[in-house]
């Protein structure tokens, strides 16, 4: 094959590549978007439940938040499904099919084997050779199939699954309740003049009495109601008609807690002592003037209804009591006091004599009236010591407590309570059951240098005779015969060595 | 379309001689073996390609028959070692014996072994022991056997098929990897059709026994040999045989997570020079020119299954080498140039 048929076949290459690579792109962004709108849809959700978390948020009384208009929310809510899809799109239009995976993809729809891919690489390296050539021409005879051959399968159907439709009536679903959660305030505030949703009932029950009273734009209200509580005590009058109007509505359990977690229901309710000290001052002036209002013409029957009421709910209210809890809560009522404060606590609270008179005068009352009640045949539940106040966050005043002592009382040292101050102060070691030895035997093994040691060796053949006295030696006590016998016999040994040495002499 | 060059001609009649030759080898073969087709296209592929074979099979499926077949159908040495475990290297190398002189006397001569031949037969090689089966490291790398101070060239094509039993593991030694690395492939004998059983009882039980004539002889097969190794090879192929072999190697980048998992040693560089080489044959075969990626993909469990190690883990959770080639062949991807 000569080079400018190469460069034919080159060219062909290229361009059935370029036709197949366009297509293949189109194919595969298709694709890609498909594949994006069918899991998009959770997305969907996304902002319906913000703006429903934020419509409960807003009704349970977190007024720092304001819903966006509803139209706003409803153009709002596919647009976080749009930017992922446009995303996935950009992705795959930024990935371009090269041509040896176009002509790949031609081989594979022509059953061509990757002829004419390796034919385009064999081409772009210049390779020779006769199985080069013969692969060239072998490409060569298959381009007029691969001309028109159509690559790409197009793209897959669309397959929405009931997943998706149920996340898209789950998004209208939220969306068309947002407005009712508690949100409408919100909503309707914006929309006040376009009549978009109707307010819930709750909010105009609440909204009636201002309205009638001052007749002040809805707005105001709602700004007052959110006012930070640094500013509750220049308004007394609204803090009594709210505290009124509270007590009037049947709150749920959630919004009385809330009320005491949030600085709305801290200012009004007046609960820990341990917050900012000047909250405590207020709620008494509110229930006091409230209870002024109340007294002189049914003092008596509320006092009986009150006692009925804590008898039957005594039960449920004891551990709360007996917890640090109930130091807020119990001064709901107005007072500041709690019913199991000692005298350090009450010395920290700052009450005035007129007020603590009048609890103990109720809390007399109330005890006959329901020694009355159960015929006084019942134990007196309320009869019991007050339980030791262990509420650590109480302080003394803004300075420190002279009793403290870290143990049960107001402590400065201890800050928690429960397991640990259950914990013995006295630690109890551990011991290991069932070893029948004592542990692990550490050995340590040193390296020594071997000594050596000398031992003067005796030499039988050197010894002498002894060359002077043994001194005295230890003579046993013999018998007669025995010692006559030794005699003998040492006397004999002497003359044989005798006889033996003058032989000896004797001889040349 | 162009006219045919001549180096163009002559890569076409060479590739035209290959098919031939196969296919003559092929049909002497298949006079003996019923069916199989696969199994004798790889066991040709393997001998077309230079490589040596492992073939492992249950009982009675002609493993020993078809390569003894392949021994008569191509005019080669042919010699047969039955691996038992008291066989020493010496057995299969060769030993220097006395021998008596003819004027009287002895001397020591060096009397070769089964392992000196063109195409060796080592059947149940897994029976022998380890000091046994590393006998054939060398012969079957370097072609050349090493008994003291005596190098034995071994004449080509040289090419050792065994035979292994995968069930009746008491008594026997698996073989080590450095072994096992050096056969091209591992091919697995399954069961024959149910249409083949008849063809095999009447040309087993019958009264005339089946001869196959030579149909090829070794300088042809060498010959051929030449011509797989003229084959080009594209670089997208290299690469995506490369990407393979590394994808077996847990850690590595185009490993899936199988192998991570369940692999602790993958295939060598010798997994790679396998996968091109088989690939080679196969493009020949398929009246191509050049090699393909579908080529590689269809050599793949051959060459790679018994160059995976399986992990504890792996071989708890069932895990097969074949399982792992499987997850490397669906997560390598052909790259593009």
């Amino acid at each position: 094959m000569t080079d400018s048929d190469r460069r034919d076949l080159g060219a062909r290459l290229e361009a059935i590549a370029r036709r197949a690579g366009a297509t293949l792109d189109r194919d595969r962004t298709l694709d890609a978007t498909r594949r994006a709108v069918e899991t998009a849809a959770p997305l969907l959700l996304v902002v319906p439940v913000f703006a429903f978390l934020a419509a409960l948020a807003i009704r349970a009384g977190n007024s720092g938040l304001r819903l966006p208009p509803w139209p706003l929310l409803l153009v709002l809510t596919p647009a976080p499904a749009l930017v992922f899809v446009l995303l996935r799109r950009f992705e795959a239009r930024r990935d371009r099919v090269g041509e040896g995976e176009a002509l790949g993809a031609v081989d594979a729809k022509c059953e061509l084997e990757d002829r004419l891919a390796n034919a385009r690489e064999f081409i772009a390296r210049d390779a020779r050779g006769p199985f080069v050539e013969a692969a060239l021409a072998d490409a060569e005879g298959h381009l007029d199939r691969a001309d028109w051959v159509p690559v790409g399968g197009g793209a897959a159907e669309l397959a929405l699954r009931a997943r998706d439709f149920g996340a898209l009536g789950a998004a209208v679903l939220l969306l068309a309740i947002v407005p009712f959660v508690g949100g409408a305030g919100a909503t309707l505030a914006d929309d006040a003049g376009r009549g978009v949703v109707a307010p819930p009932p709750g909010t105009v029950a609440r909204a009636e009495p201002n309205a009638r009273a001052e007749n002040p734009p809805r707005r105001n209200d709602e700004a007052a109601r959110v006012q930070p509580e640094t500013r509750r005590p220049n308004a007394p009058n609204e803090a009594s008609e709210a505290q009124a109007r509270r007590d009037d509505q049947p709150l749920s359990d959630r919004m009385k807690e809330s009320r005491g977690e949030t600085g709305q229901g801290r200012s009004a309710d007046a609960s820990s002592s341990s917050g900012a000290s000047e909250a405590r001052g207020v709620p008494t002036d509110q229930a006091q003037s409230s209870r002024n209002a109340k007294k002189p013409n049914a003092k008596k029957k509320e006092k009986k209804d009150r006692g009925r009421k804590e008898t039957e709910a005594a039960p449920r209210k004891k551990p709360e009591e007996e917890s640090g809890a109930t130091a807020g809560r119990g001064a709901a009522s107005g007072s500041n006091k709690s019913p199991a404060a000692s005298t350090w606590s009450s010395k920290d609270q700052v009450v005035s004599d007129d007020e603590e008179d009048l609890e103990d005068d109720e809390e007399v009352d109330d005890e006959f009236d329901d020694n009355d009640a159960r015929g006084g045949m019942q134990p007196q539940l309320r009869d019991r010591k007050p339980p030791v106040n262990r509420d650590l966050g109480i302080g003394f005043g803004n300075g420190k407590n002279p009793d403290a002592n870290g143990r049960g009382g107001p402590s400065e040292q201890k800050k928690s309570r429960g397991v640990a101050s259950l914990v013995l102060g006295v630690s109890i070691p551990d011991h290991v059951k069932g070893r029948p030895s004592p542990g692990k035997t550490k050995i340590t093994q040193e390296r020594v240098e071997p000594r050596e040691d000398r031992v003067g060796s005796i030499d039988a053949a050197a010894r002498a005779r002894r060359a002077s006295s043994s001194g005295p030696l230890s003579r046993p006590a013999l018998d007669a015969n025995l010692r006559t016998l030794l005699r003998d016999y040492f006397d004999a040994r002497r003359k044989e060595d005798a006889r033996s040495e003058n032989i000896e002499s004797d001889q040349p | 379309m162009s006219p045919t060059s001549p180096d163009s001609k002559t890569a076409e009649t060479q590739a035209a001689q290959f098919r031939e030759v196969h296919d003559r080898i092929k049909g002497a073969v298949q006079r003996v073996i019923v069916g199989q087709e696969a199994v004798i296209d790889a066991a040709l592929t393997a001998l077309l390609a230079g490589g040596h074979v492992m073939l492992e099979g249950v009982p009675g499926l002609g493993k020993t028959m078809l390569v003894r077949a392949i021994g008569e159908a191509v005019d080669i040495a042919f010699s047969r070692i039955q691996f038992t475990p008291d066989m020493m290297p010496a057995d299969i190398q060769g030993t220097s014996i006395l021998v008596d002189k003819e004027g009287g006397g002895h001397e020591l001569t060096f009397q070769q072994g089964p392992l000196v031949a063109n195409l060796v037969l080592a059947d149940e090689i897994n029976r022998a022991t380890p000091k046994t089966q590393s006998a054939l490291l060398e012969a079957m790398q370097e072609r050349q056997i090493s008994v003291g101070t005596r190098t034995i060239a071994l004449s080509e094509p040289y090419c050792v098929m065994s035979t292994q039993n995968p069930v009746e593991q008491e008594g026997t030694y698996p073989l080590p990897e450095a072994q096992l690395d050096r056969f091209l492939f591992k091919i697995i004998v399954g069961y024959p059709k149910v249409d083949e059983y008849a063809a095999i009882i009447d040309r087993t039980t019958g009264a005339a026994a089946t001869k196959i004539e030579a149909v090829s002889s070794g300088p042809e097969i060498m010959a051929m040999r030449e011509v797989v190794r003229s084959v080009p090879v594209p670089e997208r192929v290299k690469n995506y045989a490369i990407h393979l072999v590394v994808g077996t190697q847990p850690g590595s980048d185009h490993a899936p997570a199988l192998v991570n998992d369940n692999v602790a040693l993958g295939a060598s560089p010798r997994g790679a020079q396998g996968l091109i080489l088989a690939g080679k044959v196969k493009a020949l075969l398929a009246g191509r020119f050049s090699v393909a990626t579908d080529d590689i993909r269809a050599v793949a469990h051959d060459v790679l299954r018994h160059r995976i190690l399986v992990n504890f883990q792996g071989q708890a959770d069932g895990v097969t080498p074949d399982a792992v080639v499987d997850a490397v062949l669906a997560k390598v991807k052909t790259p593009e140039n």
